[in-house]
């Protein structure tokens, strides 16, 4: 039974990464607070409901599909927003740089609202998970597996593209240090563009995979922003490890707490991050800048 | 902090501050936005409506203003109240209770003869307090805490919609028949969900008082929560026979659903959510989550209920909001159509005269027939329909089966009951 809270802790561990992780690299390296990252979530979830049911019918082809597609349409919107606005404001007050992105939010909302409506959408889980699979006597339901599975792959593959890529070798020098990477000739911008890219495309397959699960409501920008920001605070702005340990720590401390106090759950993880403030005040993995 | 500009304005990016400040300001006025619709004349009936158009209310307070405005639309083109023209004052409380309050107020203050909030019980309460000390009518559309109008009822404040009690009596009585004692609770943590949770428990405890909630089973979800496997894996550890998860707004109880069917949850357990017959509840819940086995309630039930003022209603909501009417379209729909009929009854534009006129008042409502205004806590005869959570799919969504309709004396309470309750508040 335990063994069982481990396992949805891991879900939602898996999904609250994929969900904070773009917003910590972009804090990291552009030193930007992209508030209207929740607002990128939703549509991924209402886009992908879209092309599940309205253009599959519904179908497992439409759900693969979905993971395929949604998280590049995501990333280039993402891109076209940086380019387009965040762009002009790296070098502006906070304050400035934060207008647009609650802009972004409002626009965002409405135009999920004219186009979707208020109502929750969502998909139903494809077939090839419907069986609950045995893991040390218990049983999980083949979806979660999928989701952990997916969380842990995507992980490695981050972990690989920063550390043992080039351009990973770039990222790295730009976060550290932007001016010294443009005197050494890194192309600045485009090391922001792409990272606005990733990031986008991580929260998009975030969207696509939750979906199912969670339904797409006009609420879910506000509540993934919370949850990312939750994360980052804890991990610490800027470290992708962070945002992993932090959703790990959540995932976990949400599911088992539950079994200790289940009256109060709203305060897990409020608790949690003013004990993790106040030991580590940037952060797990954060660093005082 | 505008005016300075940032740091770096000097080298031409200076008008990004004040693109900064016209932004601020822009959002600033979006913030206090109000409109008005209807005729702009001096010869109209204003009157307020106050909704929770964003926020976590929004599909409830869209629903009830949509139905508010059809209303006032097919009274406006059939000559108006006493032949003047009903100009609607719109507001948007985000689901605020404090902003409920405050849209009100201003309101008042532009003169409208009185408010009806398409929002949820506590921005309602919130409006009540108000209502009482400016002696303005306040109607709830989509507020059912019955301490509305019971123990914090009074003269001005008026509800067509049904009373919470609707949902929850007629099912805990069907629950409490049943030979089951071990229970679950899982609901959103807010202050209706709480009472909603307490009084179901007790009225089932009046027909089976050994019903035992378990140990460490009672669950206090976010408002917003939409992941719950750990939940659910907690729920199953403790094997009850049925879960109760009246407490769930719409899109919590859908995802609730949703994940409980991937876990089996319903294949061995009973569940209940009193008002999932309330279409905004059912929202998004797909027909391979449904299990045959959810009771539930509600006031407005899909299939939608085939008599001939409801079939009308429901066209011309659709047609009009492209969109499926909820409890509270119709409710906000009965609500307009009363005023108006309390105000012709009333002959003038008088608070006093309306309140007059508008106690012992019925209505035809489109689906639950006729209703009356009852005069002692201004709640209306609005009865409840009850079966299990069913997939209709006519109309592409979740609704009931095995239907029956409870009239609204078998859970309302007397007079006594409600001077009772307002006695012992006031003390």
């Amino acid at each position: 039974m335990l063994w069982l809270q481990f396992m949805s802790g891991l879900q939602s561990a898996a999904i609250l990464f994929l969900l904070a992780a773009g917003l910590s690299i972009i804090y990291g390296v552009c030193h930007l607070l992209n508030l209207a990252h929740g607002s990128f979530f939703m549509l991924a979830m209402f886009l992908a409901y879209s092309i599940t049911e309205k253009f599959f019918s519904n179908s497992d082809t439409g759900f693969l599909v979905a993971v395929i597609l949604v998280p590049s349409l995501i990333a280039i919107l993402g891109i076209l927003v940086e380019v387009l606005i965040f762009r002009h404001l790296y070098k502006a007050d906070v304050l400035v740089q934060i207008l647009p992105s609650i802009g972004l939010i409002f626009i965002a909302a409405d135009l999920v609202r004219g186009v979707w409506g208020l109502e929750s959408r969502s998909i139903d889980t494809p077939s090839w998970f419907s069986e609950p699979v045995a893991v040390m006597g218990a049983y999980i339901p083949g979806y979660y597996l999928f989701i952990i599975g997916t969380g842990a792959l995507v992980s490695v593959l981050v972990w690989f593209l920063v550390n043992r890529t080039p351009w990973g070798l770039l990222i790295r020098a730009t976060a550290a240090n932007r001016d010294a990477a443009l005197g050494l000739g890194v192309n600045v911008r485009w090391m922001f563009t792409s990272v606005f890219g990733l990031s986008s495309w991580l929260v998009g397959l975030a969207g696509v995979l939750i979906l199912p699960l969670a339904g797409a409501n006009p609420g879910s920008d506000l509540d993934a922003t919370v949850d990312a920001f939750a994360v980052v605070v804890i991990g610490g702005l800027g470290s992708i490890w962070g945002a992993l340990a932090a959703a790990l720590l959540i995932g976990m401390v949400k599911a088992f707490g539950i079994l200790v106090v289940p009256q109060f759950t709203i305060a897990f993880v409020f608790i949690l991050m003013a004990v993790v403030l106040l030991v580590r005040p940037a952060g797990l993995f954060g660093k005082l800048s | 902090m505008c005016i300075e500009g940032s740091r770096y304005s000097g080298n031409g990016r200076s008008w990004l501050s004040k693109f900064g400040c016209a932004a601020l300001l822009v959002a600033g006025l979006i913030g206090c936005c109000a409109t008005t619709i209807g005729a702009r004349a001096d010869d109209t009936i204003k009157i307020g409506v106050i909704t929770s158009r964003t926020g976590v209310f929004a599909l409830y307070g869209t629903a009830g203003e949509q139905g508010v405005r059809l209303a006032a639309d097919e009274i406006n083109k059939s000559g108006g109240i006493m032949g003047k023209q009903i100009e609607l004052m719109l507001a948007d409380t985000n689901s605020k209770p404090e902003d409920a309050g405050r849209l009100f107020r201003e309101q008042i203050a532009q003169n409208a003869f009185l408010t009806i909030g398409a929002v949820a019980s506590a921005e309602s309460a919130a409006a009540s307090t108000l209502a009482k000390e400016k002696k303005v009518p306040f109607f709830t559309v989509g507020g059912y805490g019955r301490f509305l109008t019971e123990d914090a009822g009074h003269r001005y404040f008026f509800r067509l919609a049904m009373n919470v009690r609707g949902f929850y009596t007629p099912l805990a009585r069907a629950l409490a028949k049943k030979p089951l004692r071990k229970y679950c609770t899982i609901n959103n943590d807010y202050e209706f969900a709480r009472d909603l949770n307490r009084s179901t428990l007790a009225v089932i405890r009046e027909g089976a008082p050994d019903v035992n909630v378990l140990d460490g089973c009672e669950f206090w979800v976010p408002l917003g929560t939409t992941d719950f496997a750990s939940y659910i894996t907690a729920i199953m550890s403790k094997g009850p026979e049925v879960v109760l998860f009246s407490g769930l707004v719409g899109p919590s109880a859908r995802a609730f659903l949703a994940q409980a069917k991937s876990f089996g949850l319903f294949k061995t357990v009973l569940g209940a959510h009193a008002s999932m017959g309330n279409p905004a509840n059912a929202t998004g819940v797909r027909e391979k989550d449904i299990p045959d086995n959810i009771f539930t309630a509600g006031d407005y039930p899909y299939p939608p209920v085939d008599t001939p003022s409801n079939m009308a209603f429901f066209k011309s909501y659709r047609e009009r909001w492209n969109a499926m009417p909820m409890s509270e379209s119709a409710a906000g729909y009965t609500t307009m159509k009363f005023v108006a009929k309390a105000i012709e009854k009333a002959g003038k534009l008088d608070r006093e005269a309306f309140i007059t006129a508008a106690e012992g008042l019925d209505i035809d409502s489109p689906a639950a027939g006729r209703i009356t205004m009852r005069p002692f806590d201004h709640q209306s005869t609005h009865g409840v329909w009850t079966g299990n959570l069913a997939w209709d799919s006519k109309d592409d969504r979740a609704g009931m089966s095995n239907v029956g309709f409870v009239e609204s004396t078998e859970f309302l309470p007397s007079a006594e009951e409600v001077a009772r309750l307002r006695s012992t508040a006031s003390k």
